[in-house]
């Protein structure tokens, strides 16, 4: 590898040998070359490199560094936000170590470079690859679910068994009550084109997980019309005033991070949220360390702040926002067009028209057929309360939401604000000061953020003072969330039956009908819709027509078990019952309900361990399990939803196979797995594992003569045809996964036409262009072509387009009557209910840097650099109250039961909060309990809500939830769990070995 | 054959900077060099490289206590850390059994954990995020990555009976020549920042190469161009150009680590910054949480005027000034933090001829 | 079979900076005060026992750092006049066997002053055999040959005592060459 990328070969001399032929250790064969060879990895003919005959303890180091080949590659479907390249070094077949390949660019003068990227998860993949939970042979259970007494079968006999029963559950339950946990692992490569395209041609319900796992952001949602907003992370650099609220990039975003630190050299102010001291908090200026959940009483006073000192950008919240609409004081709904004229339109939106006198339409709101926002020949206010006359003659008093607003805004003094955060006076103040008068503030807040059942309302108040600011849209400033450039040729080709064609193309012709297509094509040209709203459009309409789909919360309500106990949970929270919800939105299609004909009946996971994830994870395995008349696990290693399996599938690993890193906004390049050595035993990947499963059910299919299913969407499902469509007509046989990924790349414009030749030289590729906004991403920057920082939004504050939401506008009203009856119209602070009882401590956890989810969670690597067993980190003081060690076991134990786990002391805890980092699998815990066992995951209703333009499910928008954060427990001193094996012999000894 | 004690004369000293005010402690450093160099059943407990919460006991621990220099530079017997209570062993695990339903009484499960009949008495870092102080006022912690020094005056070298230990002219790095060790570890005793080990399996002694093999292809230590947070410089001394000569010399904002032992490290660090203490309402005092005194205890009296400097220059740029201690500090091109010619070369240096 | 009082190595006469200061006064008194010798001479070998107190035996290692294996070794001069307590010099080396507890078998050592040991695995027809029985350490050299010591005709003897951290140079020794003449 050489510095600076420059192709260099220099010969060197003979190395001198040195000292008697004495070797300490082993010696190697003779006849290998004395020379030492300059390297360039990105050379398109890399050589080896190699050592001389070992004759000295030097040349045994010189080995160690030593390739056959150079292969790029990275760690395609885990569920990592940070991507990065890495160089896989290949030696007599072996993945021997792998490097951060490092050849990212500075984006433009004047901001840091991306390198080198990646971390020390990353750094050990082989760890895991090669390490003691990997399976590579096909396994059948023979004992319990759960007992670990697998045999080993062949792929014949388990595809053949596999497709069997999934036909079997398609026939007697529908086709919808086939079910994969979508994510959080995934790619935008082959594996995940395999995973998704059979669950969308089988007709399994599309269940999105994103609302399920927590990582959500409802709050962006409900204001911004889009859950994951943001730029490159080179963009951080840019701003001000950089304000870390609910996020730990110290720790979970470990290739970004240096952005904030130089930026702090750079003259910026680096502020830090957190009732934790956490790992970035260190590096702050400013450590606000508020009480828990109290996140949107300080963003309250801060926006009431900017707002009262003038710093409100004025012309900047009038065109952008909500602030200028009307709403009736009577109803607490918007003012529509129908509420002033007969006929009139129910979803056209009112402002304030104080020429004449009277309420005007909002362009670009949800009713308007204006799709740009551009107001024309009047101003309207953002405060004022008027008498509107309705249609029938009477009067109602209607103010804006500016006016409605800036009243809630002035119940957050600092007094008032500094009573629930439990911060002094000063701490508000300069924080709220140092926003209000930066000229680029940026917020980051990221999965953390989204964990509080009243996260969205946290969340709103944030977005709310970076709108006063003006922030959206502007270059170093806005909201940072995690966004994904758009490679539009993934989920278009879920969807397709063919390939050849491009982006919106490939939607267009594959969704809409040839009218419909006609008409989309008018509304763009006479600018009545823009291009992002139609591709959207295209999205929502394409996934109503063909597949089920559904939020895994929804699922996990239904079928899970868990309906008492969460209804139970929010009795107190909302004026009705959870249920209630539930049943007016089912009925009204706001959310669905899938499976039609009850719970899941057939499962396969994709490696994304939902046993370990699921909260309440003891009803899940009682209730919800039990009932799956197959449970398959196709994973590239053990762990414990795959103990819970009947068929264990053994995947490639992530350098085994072609793949594509899901394409992260933070570093806008694609980067691409390459396969540097055939799959590992006989694990196979994933495209060729669906390939086999769908040519097995095909032929079932046919042998029975089976009818097509008609249980989603509205194309019939023949599955006499499956392996046929899957394949698109066959274009792809079970060993194209690489032409799979090429074929995702040709259909995205955003990947400037690199081919998968260049790709497997180069591994990364930065992107031209933010994507053709297919997903609900949130980039919507239409200008960037590749070349300097990614900033979001421009799209709306440049081009004036509507923002997808109802009000067209980042919208700070909501109002939906549950809101309306809720109190939660606009935003608002709420105490964190105590979930699970009334307990003195509140658990809290973070992501945690010694793995991605559960992959890297039992690596002998990673957990000798930690405690070896899962802990909880309580502050000493409180520990100490309790009687507890350090390293001490302790029983937390709520409502719902109790486990077992070792206490770690740590100053950075809160009192009063038992913290932890997650992702733990239940089979590293005393009788296999996680703490998932007390987390009841609770669900907010007012996500539930739909009819409005961003209100309503669809993919990664609004859904149910699953919250932990609120989860209360109780802590005792506990004697050590009995250890099953105490009196067995242990399989190794330790090397504790005492002198004969 | 003969005991002539090696020089520690060189033609020029190869060295590292890290910044502490980007440390993430992610391990990245620790766990490249691991995978690289110490994978063997000997040297499974060594990390060359760690990364260590401060305050806290170190690894191994309570390393500062158990060393061969005293703050006065004097040498004063060493202790060789024993691998239970003080390096912490290297865990192996129950994976087999805990997957294959092995083992155990049928209603009490075999749940993944270090093998062995009681707890690991320690880790290589055990003590992570623990720190010190109380909270919210002045609880407080930074993460402090270590290395061997590559001293200009080694204790190991000096300690080592045989003269096994030696410094290389042409960079200074310092190497166990391990077909010469005997395994004695006076070196093990005698090196106060503990960076030295002894490889259990080969019996010799085993050290930080500063990767060598890949210094004589121009190539960064694994440590250094593997660190996601880019706090690590590497370049010669003498190099004018370089970010080291600047950081160290023309600055003099990156400084050693316990400078009292006299033996002249030749890694150096940018000391840590930390956000106010709080007083008992909550409010931020002018103190910085990591108090100026600990700082000094590691650093030396230096450590106060760097601070000074760094907190003079950013505040420039907080007015729009500008300054070349904060350009180096930002590490716009991240290849610039490295500069290391192809060893052995008389020709001039392609890095040079670099766009 | 004959006992031979051991002193404590000279601690100020070790090389570098470290070990005279750190281990100052060590050498007041030596870890194994006496061994017993018992030398015969077998065709044109010897066969050499050495008898020692030991109370902790270290037969291993294994996979401790802080702890070192018991040792002991027979010298003689390689070059007429070769000092012992300087372990020889750059022109009068002196030469020996090295019995190992965690080693089946010798090592051959040769020196050219402190610090210059090397070590080589012992001709063909050296060996040793060694037990710990009661705490007395007993080890037997049997040696198919040794010309240095057949033409010099003078032995001296090193002890190791892992148990309280003996290597290298911190050893007893005999107070000086041994004659092996009747």
């Amino acid at each position: 590898m050489a510095n600076g990328g420059k192709s260099r070969f220099k010969r060197r001399t003979f190395l001198k040998w040195t000292g008697a032929a004495v070797a300490a250790g082993a010696a190697a064969a003779g006849g290998i070359h004395l020379f030492h060879f300059r390297y360039d990895a990105t050379d398109p003919d890399p050589m080896p490199r190699t050592t001389p005959t070992l004759g000295s303890w030097q040349d045994l180091y010189r080995q160690r560094w030593t390739w056959d080949d150079v292969k790029k590659g990275s760690h395609g479907w885990v569920n990592c936000r940070s991507a990065c390249e890495w160089d896989l070094y290949v030696k007599n077949g072996i993945v021997v170590r792998e490097e951060q390949t490092a050849t990212y660019e500075q984006s433009e003068p004047g901001v840091p470079d991306f390198n080198p990227r990646g971390c020390q998860k990353g750094a050990c993949y082989t760890e895991v690859m090669y390490g003691p939970s990997r399976i590579t042979t096909p396994m059948k259970r023979v004992g319990e679910r759960g007992s670990g007494q697998w045999e080993q079968i062949s792929w014949d006999q388990a595809i053949s068994e596999i497709a069997e029963k999934f036909v079997d559950v398609a026939q007697e339950f529908g086709t919808d009550a086939i079910y994969q946990d979508l994510g959080p692992h995934f790619d935008v490569g082959a594996t995940s084109m395999g995973r998704f395209r059979f669950q969308a041609k089988a007709g399994g319900v599309f269940a999105d997980n994103w609302g399920e796992i927590g990582d959500l952001n409802f709050g962006g949602v409900l204001t911004l019309g889009a859950a994951h907003v943001g730029g490159s992370s080179d963009e951080w650099f840019l701003s001000d005033y950089l304000v870390v609220w609910m996020m730990n990039p110290s720790v979970t975003q470990i290739s970004d991070a240096h952005f904030l630190y130089e930026a702090r050299y750079n003259g910026a102010e680096l502020v830090v949220i957190d009732p934790q001291y956490t790992a970035t908090a260190i590096h702050a200026d400013q450590w606000v360390p508020l009480r828990t959940g109290t996140d949107a009483a300080l963003g309250m006073c801060t926006a009431r702040h900017i707002w009262d000192s003038g710093a409100i950008d004025l012309e900047y919240v009038r065109e952008q926002t909500d602030l200028p609409f009307l709403v009736r004081l009577d109803t607490g709904r918007f003012l529509t067009d129908a509420d002033l004229v007969d006929g009139g339109k129910p979803k056209l939106l009112q402002m304030w028209n104080p020429k004449d006198g009277r309420p005007a339409p909002a362009p670009g709101s949800e009713g308007s057929d204006k799709a740009q926002i551009i107001v024309e020949g009047f101003e309207p206010p953002i405060e004022g309360t008027f008498s509107v006359k309705l249609k029938d003659g009477s009067s109602v008093e209607a103010a804006t939401v500016g006016t409605l607003l800036r009243e809630q805004l002035q119940l957050w003094t600092v007094e008032a604000t500094a009573k629930v955060t439990g911060l002094a006076p000063e701490v508000i103040e300069t924080f709220a000061d140092g926003f209000a008068k930066a000229e680029r503030p940026m917020v980051l807040s990221s999965w953390g953020s989204n964990r509080f059942v009243h996260s969205d309302l946290m969340n709103r108040t944030k977005l709310l003072c970076l709108s006063l600011k003006g922030a959206f849209g502007k270059k170093g400033a806005g909201y940072q969330a995690t966004a994904f450039v758009d490679l539009t040729g993934f989920p278009a080709l879920i969807q397709s039956t063919r390939v050849g064609l491009r982006g919106k193309i490939e939607m267009l012709t594959n969704i809409g009908s040839p009218s419909e297509v006609v008409n989309l094509i008018v509304d763009g040209v006479k600018k009545r819709r823009s291009e992002i709203d139609i591709t959207m459009g295209l999205v929502r309409e394409g996934e109503g027509k063909t597949v089920c789909s559904t939020g895994q919360a929804t699922i996990g309500y239904y079928h899970q078990g868990i309906k008492d106990d969460l209804n139970r949970e929010m009795k107190d929270e909302y004026p009705r019952s959870l249920d209630s919800y539930y049943d007016e939105s089912i009925e009204k299609g706001w959310q669905n309900d899938h499976p039609a004909s009850g719970p899941p009946r057939a499962y396969i996971s994709g490696g994304a361990n939902l046993l370990r994830r699921t909260n309440h994870t003891r009803t899940m395995l009682e209730e919800m399990w039990p009932k799956l008349k197959v449970a398959v696990s196709l994973d590239q290693k053990m762990c414990f939803t795959g103990m819970h399996s009947d068929y264990y599938l053994p995947a490639a690993g992530y350098y085994e196979k072609s793949g594509i890193k899901y394409p992260m906004a933070y570093a806008p390049y694609l980067h691409y797995c390459d396969a540097a050595v055939p799959p590992l035993g006989e694990s196979k990947d994933e495209w060729e594992v669906y390939w086999l499963l769908t040519k097995e059910m095909e032929r079932i299919a046919q042998e029975r003569n089976l009818e097509p299913f008609t249980d989603c969407g509205e194309e019939p499902i023949d599955y006499k045809e499956l392996n046929k469509t899957f394949s698109f007509q066959g274009r792809f046989g079970p060993k194209d996964a690489e032409g799979v990924s090429a074929a995702i790349i040709d259909a995205s414009p955003a990947a400037g036409g690199v081919t998968i030749a260049e790709l497997k030289n180069k591994g990364i590729h930065r992107f031209v262009s933010a994507g053709d906004s297919i997903a609900p991403t949130a980039i919507y920057n239409t200008d960037w072509n590749g070349e300097g920082v990614l900033n979001p939004f421009t799209y709306f504050t440049k081009h004036k387009w509507r923002w997808p939401t109802q009000t067209g506008r980042q919208q700070y009203y909501i109002d939906h009557p549950w809101f309306v009856e809720a109190g939660e119209s606009l935003p608002t602070h709420r105490e964190s209910p105590k979930a699970g009882g009334d307990h003195p401590f509140q658990l809290i956890s973070g992501h945690c840097r010694w793995s991605i989810h559960s992959v890297w969670r039992d690596a002998t690597m990673m957990l000798r650099l930690q405690r070896g067993e899962p802990v909880v980190y309580l502050n000493p003081k409180d520990a100490e109250k309790l009687g507890i060690p350090d390293d001490g076991w302790s029983e937390l134990s709520n409502d719902y039961g109790k486990m077992y786990m070792l206490v770690k002391y740590s100053t950075m805890v809160r009192p009063g909060v038992a913290y932890y980092f997650h992702a733990w699998d239940p089979l590293q815990f005393p009788n296999h309990e996680s703490y998932k066992w007390l987390i009841p995951g609770i669900q907010n209703p007012m996500h539930l809500a739909g009819g409005a333009r961003h209100l309503g499910f669809s993919i990664n928008f609004l859904q149910a939830g699953s919250f932990v954060q609120d989860t209360r427990v109780s802590i005792r001193a506990s004697a050590e769990p009995p250890r099953a094996d105490q009196d067995a012999p242990t399989p190794e000894a330790v090397h504790e070995e005492v002198p004969a | 054959m003969t005991s002539k004690r090696p020089s520690t004369e060189v033609d020029r000293q190869i060295a590292m900077v890290l910044d502490l005010n980007k440390c993430l402690n992610c391990q990245t450093c620790t766990v490249s060099c691991k995978k690289l160099w110490n994978q063997d059943e000997g040297t499974d407990y060594t990390y060359w490289n760690n990364v260590e919460t401060l305050p806290g006991t170190g690894y191994p621990k309570h390393w500062p206590e158990i060393g061969g220099r005293d703050d006065k530079g004097g040498v004063k017997q060493g202790k060789v850390p024993n691998v239970d209570s003080e390096y912490g062993r290297a865990w192996n695990f129950n994976h087999d059994t805990v997957y294959q339903g092995k083992g155990g009484k049928k209603s009490l499960k075999v749940w993944l954990r270090p093998n062995g009949k009681q707890r690991p008495k320690w880790g290589a870092n055990w003590d992570e995020d623990h720190g010190e102080g109380s909270y919210p006022e002045d609880n407080h912690y930074f993460y402090l990555p270590r290395l061997c020094n590559h001293c200009t005056h080694p204790a190991c070298l000096d300690a080592c009976p045989r003269g096994s230990i030696y410094k290389r002219p042409e960079d200074g790095i310092v190497l166990v020549d391990q077909d010469r060790c005997h395994g004695y570890r006076f070196c093990v005793e005698a090196c106060p920042y503990k960076k030295v080990y002894y490889d259990t399996q080969r019996q010799v002694a085993a050290k930080c190469i500063f990767c060598f093999p890949r210094v004589e292809e121009g190539e960064a230590p694994a440590c250094a161009r593997q660190c996601p947070g880019r706090l690590r410089f590497v370049g010669f001394v003498d190099d004018k150009e370089g970010p080291i000569w600047k950081l160290v010399h023309k600055w003099k904002v990156a400084i050693p680590l316990h400078p009292e032992y006299g033996l002249s490290p030749n890694v150096f660090y940018v000391p840590p910054m930390s956000p106010p203490k709080l007083d008992a309402q909550g409010r931020p005092t002018g103190e910085p949480r990591i108090s100026p005194a600990y700082l000094e205890s590691l650093f030396g009296k230096d450590v106060h005027r760097v601070l000074a400097i760094v907190e003079a220059e950013r505040a420039k740029k907080k007015q729009g000034k500008p300054s070349e201690l904060m350009d180096l500090l930002i590490a716009y091109d991240w290849n610039e933090n490295f500069r290391i010619p192809q060893q052995g070369s008389a020709e001039k240096d392609p890095l040079d001829d670099r766009a | 079979m004959t006992v031979h009082k051991l002193i404590a190595a000279p601690v100020a006469l070790q090389p570098g900076g470290y070990v005279k200061v750190a281990y100052e006064g060590r050498d007041k008194a030596p870890t194994t005060p006496s061994a017993s010798l018992d030398l015969k001479p077998v065709g044109k070998g010897y066969r050499i026992g050495l008898q020692w107190e030991c109370p902790n035996p270290i037969k291993a290692t294994g996979s401790n750092t802080d702890i070192w294996v018991d040792a002991c070794a027979v010298l003689t001069p390689a070059a007429a006049g070769a000092q012992w307590i300087t372990m020889g010099s750059e022109t009068l080396p002196v030469e020996g066997a090295l019995w190992r507890a965690d080693r089946e078998d010798l090592h051959a050592i040769l020196a050219q002053g402190l610090g210059s040991v090397h070590r080589q695995p012992a001709p063909e027809g050296w060996k040793a055999s060694s037990s710990w029985d009661n705490g007395v350490w007993s080890v037997t050299f049997e040696l198919d040959a040794w010309s240095a010591l057949t033409a010099h005709k003078q032995i001296a003897l090193a002890v190791w005592r892992g148990d309280v951290q003996d290597r290298g140079g911190l050893k007893s020794v005999s107070e000086g060459w041994i004659s092996t003449e009747p």
